[in-house]
């Protein structure tokens, strides 16, 4: 089977397909993707506007799976987005009702809007693929992708996502707003014909469950290991940081990398992926100080001048040749 | 005048001028050093530029370079072999590898004058490939100003006087330089495409240049400033062209046949010739006498050989004492060095002398012994009669004159000799009534403070100018064969006959040796002789005496042994001849301790801690002092090494752009990319490269980043698809190569070097421009 090439054109397809709605934006498309083929989370931290939702419903539609929408609000129960079993009259048993979370590709807009307790009922399936409700426990498909978006939280009427829960998602995304000449292009577009609507699905699960088996294939050799471990390293040891990097987000950053290099065509990966993709997977898992604060800066650019700094792996060595 | 035959003359001119170029640079070597061939170098130039000229093919160039360097060899060393004989061959092959094994044990003092010269003529060859390349490339600039500066150096560091050969060296190379311009306006036609242009801009140079020169000659000019950078140097400890023997014009102290040319300075060579045992406290060792000044040196008549019978009986064969000189009869054993030359020294006269196996003659009119066939002897065993003269004696005035085959044959001198000579040598002698006086009177002049005994930076007479003239008047500054030869024309002047003697001082005292002599062990004092005690005295004839020895080079003692009246009246015995009389011991101030002037210096070393041992001890406290002849200043050299050491390296750091680049780029075009291990390789190299154009890589940076960085269009695809070849094989380990890939990657490399190029040949255009 000419999987290689195959599965390379399944994912250029994809990304193109998703670019359709979204003018500009291939980068962030591209991560998504990467998120999604990592077999992780994500979430997508924006002001109101700029297009999360659209984006992450392009994503979703573009693949032919079950696609459910949780809309947070302050009042959301655990329940209503896990399921509950309902009392047939009829025949006289429970019945459960699966909820929003039971589907393959979960969005959860303005995920801190709600409270902590409704939070964590996402955060279990998440982390275990697993939903208990009413002390059954209920497993999720195999294809759950959860991609939440959320207000940066100095909004009001938000609640910030607990450390444990965020660092639970694989990559943090921001979307910016568009260049000049695509919010020309957006202008233009004629209302009330928003090519979401027409999205078909170009992939199966079947295909996103194959391309993510191939991505855990993609061959990391030691010396990008260590790549990876001197930058989580750094985290860890780093004066503004309070809370570093955990071995599950080197875990994470590996798994992304690797579909990275993936989405790049390659069957191994460089350090312009590592590069590329450290600072959405790192940066949110990390607590700065107070230091930090006051040198003004955040996590994001942090993880940025790290990777500016750490040495790469260039020559090969002596025992290789 | 078609424009091809044009451009040929014109490069014809060009070989001519670098030719002549090279001549003016390697001129004063011929007065220099010992290479006092004009005619050879001139040869040499003109056959290898002609080959150049012609473009031969490197091969038969380098063959006739080496063709020529061995007949200059020959031509310097082995005179006397046929040319097309193996002989000399094999001796010369034998004494370079001799050369070599000494350079390669440390002892480069050692090396032999035709190692030197070897050396130079390898060098000569080198620098005349190096013209050629220059010539072929255009960079005449380089050649000129390397011209120009040996020029300054050899006039700075030797007594060369190159203020005129400079002035031509630098015109030459103007020369040079206009016409190589003209040169390139007519191949290439840049400026001046019309033949007419050429004349003007030819006359307007060459206008220039001669007024600039007439100038420059024409108007007085100021001294130069500074002394020259010898004088500073030496304060540093630093000699330049002291001692070695290749540099020191002319000869090398030793013993050598030919003296018809003398002058220049000697270098000290401590090749031990013979030993000598002898039963007495031994004069000089005397290996000839020459009889005929010429105003350049000494020659002789055609020699005449008479048989010593087979008894080995010389008796009245040399006939150096007359009836009133006392001797002393004495015995003596030389055994000679494999070094030594075929020659047969004595001391005294000698009564009965025999080599082992072999017939002697003797050359009358040198008095000079030698074996029948002119062979190298093994050893001497010497009878001689040892002469203690009684001033008495030569201070008479009642003696007969002189006989006329004495005075015609010992009172020549040139027709040429100048006037000042003459007047000089009348006047030290005319206060005085007997000859033995005057004869001090000469001697003590030339002992006097006025002359200065020196080896080295001695001048060679000047075409024309009398030998002894040139030390009396101008030099004043020499060494034996200058006081020598100036006593004896000194003396010849005034009309006392006299004659000039070479070979050697007496060595040094090695201590006592038991030998048999005529069957009967007896107890020998042992000298050894070496190259270093090569010597030269005078004679002079006192009738009735014979021939008594005088030596007038400050710092060396009378051989001759001058017995008071007192001492001949105890009788004879050897206590009576080793004591010295008062009047001798007045003529030889340091007679008590040092033989040699060697031997005066070390003794002057030790003096402050050992005197009272020397004295008490006498000679053989030098022994182990003297074991090894020449000691190098390891520090000094090591010193010396080291600043070349560093001055290199410091020019390689600052030139090392340019030369890395070159080789690297040859590098990455030459790799044959036969293997994944070979790509890698030469794609670091290519990242060096890239570097070198000022761009570094952080460490930090990826090799996409990089590539991305320093190069753009054409290049940068070509780098990024070498660098995903490069990158498959460091981070996934594949290193699956083809010969496919291998071709693109070439491809791509080539790209890279190319564009490179243009883009290197850009910043310094246009750095130039800034």
């Amino acid at each position: 089977m000419n999987s290689d090439a195959e599965s390379h054109q399944m994912i250029s397809e994809l990304i193109d397909h998703v670019e359709t709605v979204v003018v500009g934006k291939r980068d962030v498309v591209k991560l998504m993707t990467t998120a999604m083929l990592a077999g992780g989370h994500l979430l997508i931290e924006d002001v109101p506007g700029v297009g999360k939702t659209v984006l992450v419903h392009a994503l979703a539609k573009s693949i032919g799976a079950d696609f459910k929408r949780i809309q947070f609000t302050p009042d959301l129960l655990p329940s209503d987005i896990t399921g509950l079993s309902i009392y047939n009259q009829k025949e006289a048993i429970f019945e459960f009702r699966p909820g929003p979370l039971m589907g393959n590709i979960v969005l959860a807009d303005e995920i801190n809007r709600t409270s902590p307790k409704t939070q964590s009922a996402l955060l279990e399936g998440m982390a275990e693929g697993h939903v208990t409700v009413d002390g059954v426990t209920r497993s999720l498909p195999e294809l759950f992708f959860v991609m939440a978006t959320q207000n940066p939280i100095e909004y009001e009427g938000t609640y910030a996502l607990p450390e444990a829960q965020l660092d639970r998602f694989l990559m943090k995304l921001s979307i910016g707003y568009p260049d000049r000449k695509d919010e020309l292009l957006l202008m233009d577009r004629a209302p009330g014909n928003h090519p979401l609507r027409d999205l078909q699905p170009i992939l199966s699960i079947d295909d996103v469950l194959f391309l993510r088996r191939k991505v855990s294939s993609v061959f990391v050799s030691d010396d990008m290991k260590n790549y990876l471990l001197d930058l989580v390293q750094a985290t860890r040891e780093h004066p503004l940081i309070t809370l570093g990097v955990s071995p599950r987000g080197t875990l994470g950053l590996l798994r992304a990398v690797q579909a990275y290099a993936f989405i790049e065509q390659r069957d191994f990966v460089i350090p312009d992926d590592v590069k590329k993709v450290a600072p959405y997977v790192l940066a949110h898992r990390l607590i700065l100080n107070q230091e930090a604060v006051f040198a003004h800066t955040d996590a994001f650019s942090l993880v940025q001048e790290m990777v500016r700094q750490i040495k790469v792996p260039v020559f090969v060595k002596e025992s290789l040749k | 005048m078609n424009r091809s035959m044009m451009i040929q003359l014109m490069n014809a001119v060009m070989y001519g001028l670098a030719g002549l170029l090279l001549w003016l640079c390697s001129r004063p070597l011929v007065e220099l050093t010992i290479l006092n061939s004009k005619i050879l170098l001139i040869v040499f130039i003109a056959i290898m530029l002609l080959f150049f000229y012609f473009k031969m093919p490197v091969w038969i160039c380098f063959m006739t370079c080496g063709l020529l360097i061995l007949y200059a060899m020959h031509f310097y060393f082995f005179t006397n072999d046929p040319l097309f004989g193996p002989v000399w061959l094999a001796q010369f092959t034998g004494s370079i590898v001799q050369s070599v094994g000494s350079v390669w044990r440390g002892e480069v003092v050692e090396a032999s004058d035709l190692f030197s010269a070897f050396l130079f003529f390898i060098l000569f060859g080198m620098i005349l490939f190096a013209i050629r390349y220059w010539l072929k490339k255009g960079r005449l600039i380089l050649f000129s100003l390397l011209a120009m500066f040996s020029a300054a150096l050899i006039d700075t560091f030797t007594f060369y006087d190159g203020s005129r050969p400079i002035v031509l060296i630098a015109v030459v190379a103007l020369l040079m330089l206009v016409f190589r311009k003209w040169q390139r306006f007519m191949v290439e036609g840049t400026e001046a495409d019309e033949p007419k242009g050429h004349l003007p801009w030819l006359s307007v140079t060459g206008l220039a240049m001669a007024a600039i020169l007439f100038a420059a000659l024409l108007f007085p000019k100021p001294d130069s400033q500074w002394s020259g950078p010898s004088d500073y140097l030496s304060g540093f400890g630093f000699t330049l062209f002291q001692n070695g023997s290749f540099f020191s014009s002319g000869q090398r102290i030793g013993y050598d046949e030919d003296d018809s040319r003398l002058g220049g300075s000697l270098a000290m060579d401590q090749t031990p010739l013979f030993t000598a045992s002898v039963s007495s406290d031994p004069g000089y060792w005397r290996v000839a006498h020459k009889d005929r000044y010429t105003g350049r040196g000494w020659s002789n008549d055609t020699p005449l050989y008479i048989q010593v019978p087979a008894s080995g009986e010389t008796i009245s064969l040399l006939s150096l004492y007359e009836k009133n000189t006392k001797t002393n009869q004495q015995t003596a054993i030389l055994r000679f060095d494999r070094s030594s030359p075929a020659i047969l020294p004595f001391t005294g006269e000698p009564t009965h002398v025999a080599v082992a196996g072999r017939n002697l003659k003797v050359e009358l009119s040198t008095g000079q012994l030698k074996t029948e066939n002119e062979q190298k002897a093994a050893s001497e065993h010497l009878v001689f009669a040892e002469p203690v003269y009684r001033k008495s004696q030569l201070r008479k005035t009642d003696v007969p004159p002189d006989s006329k085959a004495i005075r015609n044959r010992y009172l020549q001198l040139p027709s040429k000799l100048p006037n000042r000579v003459r007047a000089l040598g009348q006047r030290l002698t005319s206060g005085h009534d007997n000859r033995y006086d005057q004869v001090r009177a000469v001697v003590d002049y030339l002992r006097s403070s006025r002359f200065r005994y020196a080896t080295d930076q001695i001048p060679r007479p000047s075409r024309g100018q009398d030998y002894v003239d040139q030390f009396l008047f101008s030099t004043r500054v020499g060494y034996c064969d200058n006081f020598s030869t100036a006593m004896v024309v000194l003396l010849r002047s005034a009309g006392i006959p006299a004659r000039w003697v070479k070979g050697f001082t007496a060595g040094e005292y090695q201590g006592q040796v038991q030998e048999t002599v005529n069957g009967e062990k007896k107890s020998l004092n042992k000298y050894q002789i070496t190259n270093a005690d090569a010597h030269s005295w005078g004679e002079v004839y006192f009738p009735g005496s014979g021939w008594v020895p005088f030596e007038p080079t400050p710092s060396f003692n009378d051989p001759s042994q001058f017995a008071s009246n007192a001492s001949t009246n105890r009788g004879s015995g050897t206590d009576d001849v080793q004591q010295q009389s008062e009047d001798s011991a007045s003529s030889q101030p340091d007679a008590s301790s040092s033989r040699t002037q060697q031997q005066e210096k070390q003794s002057e070393q030790q003096s402050a801690g050992q005197s009272d041992v020397q004295q008490g001890k006498g000679q053989s406290t030098d022994e182990p002092q003297n074991t090894s002849h020449i000691t190098i200043n390891w520090t000094r050299a090591v010193q010396g090494l080291l600043v070349v050491f560093v001055a290199g390296m410091a020019a390689a750091w600052l030139t090392r752009r340019r030369w890395l680049r070159a080789l690297y780029k040859r590098k990455i075009m030459n790799d044959p990319l036969g293997s994944s291990s070979d790509f890698q390789h030469t794609y670091q190299l290519l990242l060096r490269l890239l570097q070198l154009n000022g761009v570094r890589r952080k460490n930090s940076e990826t090799l996409r980043e990089f590539a991305m960085r320093v190069t753009e269009g054409r290049s940068r695809n070509a780098l990024l698809l070498l660098t995903r070849q490069y990158e498959r094989m460091l981070y996934l380990q594949d290193h699956t190569f083809t010969d496919q890939d291998a071709v693109r990657a070439k491809r791509q490399f080539r790209h890279l070097i190319v564009d490179s190029n243009r883009v290197s040949e850009h910043q310094e255009s246009r750095r130039k421009a800034d």
